[in-house]
């Protein structure tokens, strides 16, 4: 299983459902065994992907994206500096767009302060709009955006964990001018987001994509890991010893990046030493 | 081209960004206050946006025109510089913009105008000839197809005799300049490593035969054309690789006609030094030793003199004394 999860949020069991079938996803929790409040919806598969369903609105939608991560820091062993996938999906109501289509965020305003956030758009073949946040169901689309009610929060909660990049929001329209919201059936839900599948799978795709790329590129060497294990490491030295051993990696040294690891240091400064002299030897 | 386009509300009625964006009617327009929220804003990776970077428009505010950092350039005046954008299309893996700014996306300050006034208000307030560089926050050539910058800066410039600009540049973008009569006053600078350098640290930059083609062209036209071999990496072999590399450009272009070469060294502050290898911990040559001094992070230390005497032995092979300076 992919240790970096791919975080799927969603407002509703109806908005989940699809994606439920879609991913193959199964319940982790059984009543009451959540360890953390806000969790109890939570899905997962062999593959990494979980979905949460966290309830309407910004409040719900925060809580569960800080709950989410809290988790996975505490019980599936997180790893902070890998790229974590978070991403928000849901029907949503706009001015003139067709119903059943769908797009990608590329700013995302929050009605009620007026803040806007921008995903990073490294996504290709999507089309994109902007997403309005409200606090209740749009009906008069004032402005040529996307409206929903979760997307601004989303983004504002999972900017504290990921790059934006890998924070994306897609919505597909349920509801618009012509076929308002009080005329929208809940039943009409999961073939919208079905529909979608594809579409889904490729954005996903390159999400990983791009994830691994990070995590190649910023993955901790396994011999950092293992002297973090095995010495007291203060703050500053975890900065020092991490770099040390990103200097052997990045000049093909892993061997000689081994053979010190192997030796025996009193403390983690002559450990630094150690690693910075093994360093210079090799060079010469 | 560009996986999105920003477009300030300030500059989004303006004639010259209405023009820009009808050239990409499908690369999503999103309008916003300030580029500031998109291109200053925390948790974004200019690794990753390298490889898909947006185009941001905005107005420049406050000092367009900036005092030339001591050291910088050809003359011994008054000195400024001056940027109409900030990145590279280029991805230099030894470049200091990697670590000054959060974001890859690119900037253009479409408010071409004021950039105009100010530096013809810098001109009538100098005594003696000032001296403009472009190209220190950018490549002044690289999206001129975009940007139009010759367009509108070197009619400026021809009225401004007194003024000269440096068109600091690694692109091949240079047909805005063989359509119009060459400009005593402008310099077209291009900037040069050895082949394994530019091999393994210049990524999308056109090759060394192309820029001299380009050079050559420009020579040939008539416009004053400079040499900026930068950043000089010294390694074991570096004197073979500059022979070689200087045989290939004074073959190609008339050193005696050259405006000026220069060298620089790798240098730049500490703390973008920190932060590119932030970004790139897996680089070779971010891995290899530094020295810092009052602040700057430089690759060798008391060898770097003698070697660059060397070089400049070498290159005063074609080259005169007087045409030559060494960059701070």
């Amino acid at each position: 299983m992919r240790k970096q999860k791919i975080n799927i949020l969603v407002a509703h069991l109806l908005e989940a459902k699809p994606l439920i079938k879609q991913f193959g996803l199964l319940k982790v929790f059984s009543k009451g065994e959540s360890p953390i409040s806000g969790l109890e919806q939570t899905y997962m598969n062999e593959d990494g992907v979980i979905l949460l369903v966290t309830g309407m609105g910004k409040g719900a939608m925060t809580q569960g994206v800080q709950a989410l991560y809290r988790w996975q820091l505490e019980y599936l062993e997180l790893e902070p500096g890998l790229a974590a996938i978070w991403l928000n999906i849901g029907i949503a109501g706009h001015r003139t767009a067709e119903l059943g289509s769908g797009y990608l965020a590329h700013k995302i305003v929050d009605q009620e302060t007026g803040e806007c956030c921008y995903p990073g758009m490294l996504i290709e073949g999507f089309e994109t709009s902007e997403v309005c946040t409200v606090d209740e169901p749009e009906t008069v689309y004032l402005r040529l955006a996307v409206y929903d009610m979760e997307a601004a929060a989303f983004y504002r909660a999972a900017s504290e964990y990921s790059s934006s990049e890998f924070i994306q929001c897609f919505k597909i329209i349920s509801d618009n001018l012509a076929t308002p919201i009080n005329q929208f059936k809940r039943e009409s839900v999961f073939a919208l987001i079905a529909s979608h599948g594809k579409s889904l799978a490729k954005l996903l795709k390159q999400l990983l994509k791009l994830a691994d790329e990070f995590d190649k590129a910023y993955a901790l060497p396994n011999e950092y890991k293992e002297l973090q294990k095995n010495y007291s490491l203060s703050v500053s030295h975890q900065q020092q010893i991490l770099r040390l051993c990103q200097r052997y990696y990045a000049l093909s040294k892993k061997y000689e990046l081994t053979s010190v690891c192997s030796q025996k240091f009193a403390n983690a400064r002559e450990l630094v030493i150690g690693l910075d002299a093994g360093l210079r030897s090799s060079r010469d | 081209m560009f996986s999105a386009i920003y477009i300030e509300e300030e500059v989004a009625g303006s004639d010259r960004v209405l023009q820009l964006l009808e050239r990409f009617p499908d690369v999503p327009q999103i309008s916003c206050e300030r580029y500031g929220q998109v291109f200053n804003r925390s948790g974004q990776n200019f690794r990753l946006q390298k490889k898909a970077p947006a185009l941001i428009l905005a107005k420049k505010y406050g000092n367009i025109v900036l005092p030339a950092p001591e050291g910088y350039g050809f003359n011994q005046d008054r000195s400024y510089y001056f940027s109409h954008m900030m990145n590279c299309i280029y991805d230099c893996r030894y470049c200091f913009l990697q670590g000054m700014y959060r974001s890859a996306n690119y900037v253009l300050f479409t408010n071409y105008e004021d950039f105009g006034a100010a530096i013809t208000a810098t001109v009538a307030e100098s005594e003696s000839r000032a001296v403009f560089y472009s190209g220190y926050d950018c490549d002044s050539l690289a999206l001129e197809p975009v940007s139009n910058f010759c367009e509108y800066f070197l009619p400026l410039l021809e009225e401004l005799p007194t003024a000269t600009l440096e068109i600091r540049s690694k692109s091949t973008q240079i047909r805005k300049l063989l359509e119009i009569e060459p400009l005593a006053n402008c310099v077209v600078a291009m900037s040069f490593t050895d082949q394994q350098s530019t091999d393994r640290w210049e990524h999308k930059v056109p090759s060394i035969a192309k820029r001299l083609e380009s050079l050559k062209k420009l020579q040939e036209a008539g416009w004053p054309v400079a040499l900026r071999f930068e950043p000089v990496i010294f390694d074991e072999f570096y004197l073979e690789r500059y022979k070689m590399l200087f045989e290939e450009v004074f073959t190609c272009l008339d050193g005696s006609m050259i405006h000026s070469v220069s060298t620089g060294m790798f240098r730049m502050p500490a703390d973008f030094h920190k932060r590119i290898v932030k970004l790139y911990p897996d680089e070779p040559l971010l891995a290899r030793d530094t020295v810092k001094s009052n602040g700057l992070i430089s690759l060798m230390d008391d060898t770097e003199e003698k070697c660059l005497q060397v070089l400049e032995e070498e290159l005063f092979e074609f080259v005169s004394s007087k045409q030559y300076y060494r960059c701070a």
